[in-house]
């Protein structure tokens, strides 16, 4: 693509943001010579946008839902007026320590509260939020107590000076321009479709290959580090700091400019600190009921306005936005991954050996060992409760298990997490969908092709800053997604959002998903169910081609007629055991599969 | 350190503790049986300690009969917070736990806001159900924190053989288990979270009118009660009842011990969210649980 | 007595998992409704319970319309269920779960005591393990507490729901039973199971269920001898065999 489509292409992608600017620039010029508006509420809204931006990044798109981050913005700002009291240090050295040390609280509390569950994580969250208030209180010798500090320097950056408040809120948009262009690189790029990944379904998300734990951890650092510059600008602009801009009502107004602008959008923050920076001028002479009025209006948007303002704005401009998939049709290859399946350096891909998984006093799986070759198909079937479901979860690490062992290739799959099974060349599909529902159906697809993301620290800093996911490759990505989509006959639907779909095209996405990588081991559990006779017959056809390239698949499917055509050997569980290992006619006449079945 | 001062260090954290204990209990109920974080707890106490105080001095009603007019008010709190989290929530959708949590926030600073509307942002203190001091083996106890500490005994275990032997106790206790059981034994699961958000409104109520004579009620404090409840509902860990009493006695008398030290008042602020923060990330299923997380 | 028609239900928007089904279940009767997983089987006792609403079609109760009643307002009705999977409530011992079962008459303290006592007289296991937690007990028994469950309710009709799942063959023998009985007493019963075989032994008449529909209705011998139910389960290559 020349510079010139790249551009225009981005133009029509972001059409409702673009929009978004030129109407709020035109406004607020408009304001602002009408008297209106004071250049104060522009400054202030620049510093407030960069903290939103830092709550959207880890709300918005992670889905953590972070009720602590007036903490790291404190950090930010009393972190520069204490360094500058004490010390005597400018404001750019100040505002670089405090944030390294935020960005080491983020990463510290990242992995502590990672395993938190919702509510515990937004308690912990909270509780951070409010020591570090608490802290600025009582430790009053240093932080100034409730009085406050003040003697903040302007900053003095390479030799410029940002004394003034014109040049100081140049400074602030400048920051903010900057930091959103690398919030929008990162949510464009494949680590933002990984977090969206990881919010709508981390388990799946896992499953394909991201590493869930590294990527939340790493995010959550990158918006402590924006939350510290916002509170650092904040400190230098109001030359003062004092708690009460720290406590649960910041928290409140944070929340309620994150709700209004819309989360998930960045670009939403916008708005929602520009309103909620008006707000109190507007509400001005009924002062006395500010905090009343806050709550009422922060409920009526949690209920009514999920989507926010740009959400909004966004849906009704969605017949203008260009579609990406008109860029690039598919070219009826196949693709690349799938060609590419390597040949394992044995007769036998997949050796499972005594393998056991027990919940509570149940032996859920009990000393089940089986076999599978490259390229062919290996049935699982027995009656509910069998635990087929169960040895699918120990193959893919979704399940930890207690005994036995499973080999892929030679390679040792007991205790690895889901994704680096995925990466050792095993996929799945899960037996209770577990698609992105809020992704659409090429970038489920395209999460699958890229492996997830291995959540680095280095890969997030390339997507950041744009080279890690360029537009090039973001292209690439998605050709190589829409071959997938076409083999599975999916192309027309590639840009629908996934809950559109039905049943049968949504399992279907599901299978795309999985074979976007090129796996070498495919797990299907009970994806043809609920199919028409049409889809099954497409499904087969599927699998055979997929196997014609080497894949192994395993599959648990309770259509007995479609399993004895589709497999090549067939496995039969009872009560956590293995009663049957055979081709499919041998199964059909076996006594104890038919007393397993229809009782005895 | 002598004899008296410990003494009355503990006694004095045993009836902070208890105040601490009811929020906790409150919290701790509807967390159960609802899975819902409710942020709003503090602010019931908030109301409660309020009521009190303008019933008392306003309409020049008893001090016990105030309390008991007060709590049944400020009941009608905690049935608005029901209503507003599970308004959309049907059997086959349950409600987000994301909105839910949001929602009790943004309803804590309604009430708080409302609060500041009536009364203003001056702190108030209340009336105490029986004034006056006492000495106890050369320790100082006020009556009042009497009166605290055997609220919250007389309610926690008025509340066990609730939870235990009514109909609606176990139905609750039903709820919180397992809530698809509970629809099909016939139990209405809406009108259960009705009454539990409702005692659990009643006993952060009590424990601010109790403490209002001790600690000035503020529009504010609400934050700071909530999270008092919190944590001693973590540290006691998910047992219905003696977790939150367990957890907010020992949280009183952590804070209380920790006076001693110097740069105690210091200490005492910071050292509970640390304390939170650390059973989450250590045992957040509490000290007294049975189960591993 | 119970008449479910043209019932059709989704999870979600346009992803039907019951299709325009019709059952009628007549006083004293047994009616087994099988098919595969994912058929729809236990999807029809939760919209029957109120779990989930009908996007279409009727249900009553001897006549009474009680389509969009709420599920506790359903049990109060005596439409009561034995739960997929017994759904004990794990932290509460087995009297308490057992006594639970009888919510909707907790008026009646006296009629409750004479129908527990009934109910230990079924299961006398449950009686000497009354004071034991009910997630500590094995599959056959919490079966066997869920059944004991719904029968405190006085139920009018019974819907269990895969009563041998997980239970051990020799328990299976027991519950089908103590089902037997309660057949005997006149209570109707609408029968999910995958244990085609043991269902059908039971019941007065059957109901195959195939992708949320209705393919096959008749009499339980009907359905036993014919093929369809064993190429639902077994396939086509098993017919004849």
């Amino acid at each position: 693509m020349t510079f010139r489509d790249q551009v225009a292409y981005l133009a029509r992608r972001n059409v409702a943001f673009f929009v978004t600017v030129v109407a709020y620039a035109v406004v607020v010029s408009v304001m602002l010579s009408a008297g209106w508006l004071f250049p104060d509420v522009l400054v202030t809204t620049g510093i407030f946008f960069i903290l939103v931006m830092s709550l959207d990044l880890v709300y918005g798109y992670a889905g953590l839902l972070s009720l602590g981050h007036i903490g790291f913005f404190a950090v930010g700002a009393y972190g520069v007026a204490i360094l500058a009291n004490q010390f005597g240090l400018s404001w750019g050295v100040g505002t670089v320590l405090s944030l390294l040390l935020d960005t080491g609280i983020g990463v510290l509390l990242g992995y502590a509260f990672m395993r938190l569950k919702g509510s515990y994580f937004m308690l912990g969250t909270l509780a951070f939020g409010l020591v570090v208030q608490a802290l600025i209180r009582v430790w009053f010798s240093v932080t100034g107590g409730d009085a406050g500090l003040g003697n903040i320097p302007r900053p003095f950056i390479f030799g410029a000076e940002f004394k003034s408040n014109l040049q100081f809120g140049t400074l602030v948009w400048i920051t903010a321009a900057i930091l959103f262009w690398l919030s929008m690189n990162i949510t464009r790029s494949r680590v933002g479709r990984a977090l969206r990944a990881i919010r709508s379904d981390e388990i799946s998300a896992a499953s394909s290959g991201v590493n869930v734990a590294r990527l939340k951890v790493n995010v959550f650092a990158l918006s402590a580090a924006y939350a510290s510059l916002s509170g650092s600008l904040f400190a230098s602009y109001n030359n003062a700091v004092h708690p009460e801009s720290f406590s649960l009502g910041a928290l409140l107004d944070l929340l309620m400019m994150l709700f209004f602008g819309g989360e998930g959008t960045i670009w939403g923050g916008l708005i929602g600190a520009t309103i909620m920076r008006i707000l109190p001028d507007v509400i001005g002479p009924f002062h006395a009921a500010k905090l009343l009025f806050s709550g009422i209006v922060f409920v009526l948007i949690i209920f009514l306005f999920p989507q926010g303002l740009a959400g909004t704005i966004t849906s009704l401009l969605a017949k203008y936005r260009r579609s990406p998939a008109s860029v690039r049709p598919p070219d009826g290859q196949l693709p690349t991954a799938l060609s590419q399946i390597p040949a394992p350096s044995g007769a036998i891909l997949l050796k499972v050996t005594d393998l056991c998984r027990s919940f509570g006093g149940l032996r859920a799986v009990d000393a089940v060992s089986f076999e599978v070759k490259p390229g062919h198909v290996k049935s699982l079937i027995g009656p509910n409760g069998a635990g087929k479901t169960t040895v699918l979860n120990l193959m893919s690490g979704v399940l930890t298990t207690d005994s036995g062992e499973i080999l892929l290739d030679g390679h040792a799959l007991r205790g690895r997490r889901s994704d680096q099974i995925s990466r050792l060349g095993m996929q799945r599909t899960f037996q209770h969908e577990r698609l992105f529902t809020q992704l659409t159906v090429i970038e489920n697809v395209m999460i699958g092709c890229e492996r997830g993301a291995d959540g680095s620290l280095s890969e997030l800093l390339l997507c950041t800053i744009g080279a890690g996911s360029t537009l090039e490759q973001e292209m690439k990505a998605r050709h190589e997604a829409m071959r997938c989509l076409a083999l599975i006959g999916l192309a027309k639907h590639a840009d629908d959002l996934v809950s559109n779909l039905p049943h049968g095209q949504r399992k279907l996405v599901e299978l795309a998903r999985a074979i976007a990588a090129g796996p070498r081991l495919l797990l299907l559990d009970e994806t043809a169910a609920g199919l028409n006779d049409a889809e099954k017959i497409h499904f087969k056809n599927l699998v055979g081609r997929f196997c014609a390239h080497g894949m192994a698949v395993v599959l648990i499917e309770h259509d007995t007629d479609f399993v004895m055509e589709l497999s090549d050997e067939i496995v039969v569980m009872n009560f956590g055991q293995k009663i049957a290992d055979g081709r499919p006619a041998e199964i059909s006449r076996d006594e104890a599969v038919l007393a397993a079945y229809l009782g005895s | 350190m002598r004899t008296d001062q410990i003494l009355q260090v503990i006694l004095t954290g045993l009836s902070q503790g208890g105040i601490y204990a009811l929020i906790g209990l409150g919290f701790s109920l509807v967390s159960m049986s609802t899975r819902v974080l409710n942020l709003a707890q503090g602010a019931y106490a908030v109301w409660g300690g309020f009521l009190f105080i303008a019933m008392v001095s306003a309409l020049g009603l008893p001090p016990l009969a105030a309390l008991g007019l007060a709590i049944i008010a400020t009941a009608l709190l905690g049935i608005v917070t029901e209503r507003l989290v599970h308004i959309r929530s049907k059997p086959w959708r349950p409600i987000s736990l994301d909105v839910a949590v949001l929602s009790t926030l943004a309803l804590s600073v309604v009430f708080e806001g409302a609060a500041f509307l009536v009364w203003g942002p001056d702190p108030q203190r209340g009336p105490a159900i029986q004034s006056g001091v006492f000495r106890l083996f050369g320790a100082v106890v006020v009556w009042q924190s009497v009166w605290m500490f055997g609220a919250m005994i007389v309610l926690s275990v008025a509340l066990h053989l609730f939870l235990r032997h009514t109909w609606m106790g176990q139905a609750m206790r039903a709820c919180a288990q397992n809530t698809l059981a509970a629809h099909l034994l016939g139990i209405n699961v809406r009108r259960v979270g009705l009454v539990t958000f409702g005692i659990a409104a009643m006993l952060g109520a009590t424990a601010g009118m109790l403490v209002s004579p001790v600690t000035w009620i503020d529009y504010q404090i609400g934050g700071y009660f909530m999270l008092q409840g919190v944590l001693a509902f973590l540290l006691g860990g998910e047992e219905e009842v003696a977790g939150p009493v367990v957890g907010g006695l020992l949280l009183g008398i952590v804070e209380n011990v920790l006076l001693l030290f110097p740069g105690g008042g210091l200490l005492k602020q910071v050292i509970p969210m640390i304390l939170l923060i650390a059973v989450l990330l250590w045992r957040p299923q509490g000290l007294l649980a049975k189960r591993a997380a | 007595m119970l008449s479910i028609q043209s019932v059709s239900a989704s999870y979600e928007v346009g992803v039907p998992v019951l299709k325009s089904v019709s059952i009628e279940l007549g006083a004293n009767e047994v009616i087994a409704v099988l098919g595969a997983n994912g058929a729809g089987k236990s999807t029809l006792l939760r919209v029957i319970s109120g779990l989930l609403p009908c996007t279409s079609g009727r249900i009553t109760l001897d006549g009474v319309d009680i389509t969009k009643l709420s599920p506790d307002r359903r049990v109060q009705l005596g439409v009561v269920q034995v739960p997929e999977g017994r759904q004990m409530l794990s932290g509460m011992t087995v009297k308490e779960n057992i006594l639970l079962g009888g919510y909707v008459r907790r008026r009646d303290g006296a009629g409750l005591a004479t129908t527990m006592e009934e109910v230990y007289q079924l299961f006398p296991i449950l009686k000497e393990r009354d004071q034991q937690l009910a997630g500590s007990l094995s599959g056959g028994q919490q079966q066997m507490v869920a059944i004991a469950r719904a029968l405190m309710a006085k139920p009018r009709v019974v819907l269990c729901d895969e009563p041998s799942f997980g239970v051990a063959p020799l328990v299976v023998r027991e519950i089908f039973a103590v089902l037997g009985s309660l057949r005997k007493q006149g209570i109707p019963i609408l029968l999910v199971e995958q244990n085609a075989k043991k269902a059908l032994e039971l019941s007065d008449r059957g109901v195959l269920l195939r992708n949320g529909e209705v393919v096959f209705s008749g009499s339980a011998d009907e359905l036993a001898r014919s093929d369809a139910v064993n190429s639902a389960y077994l396939g086509k290559a098993v017919v004849g065999s």
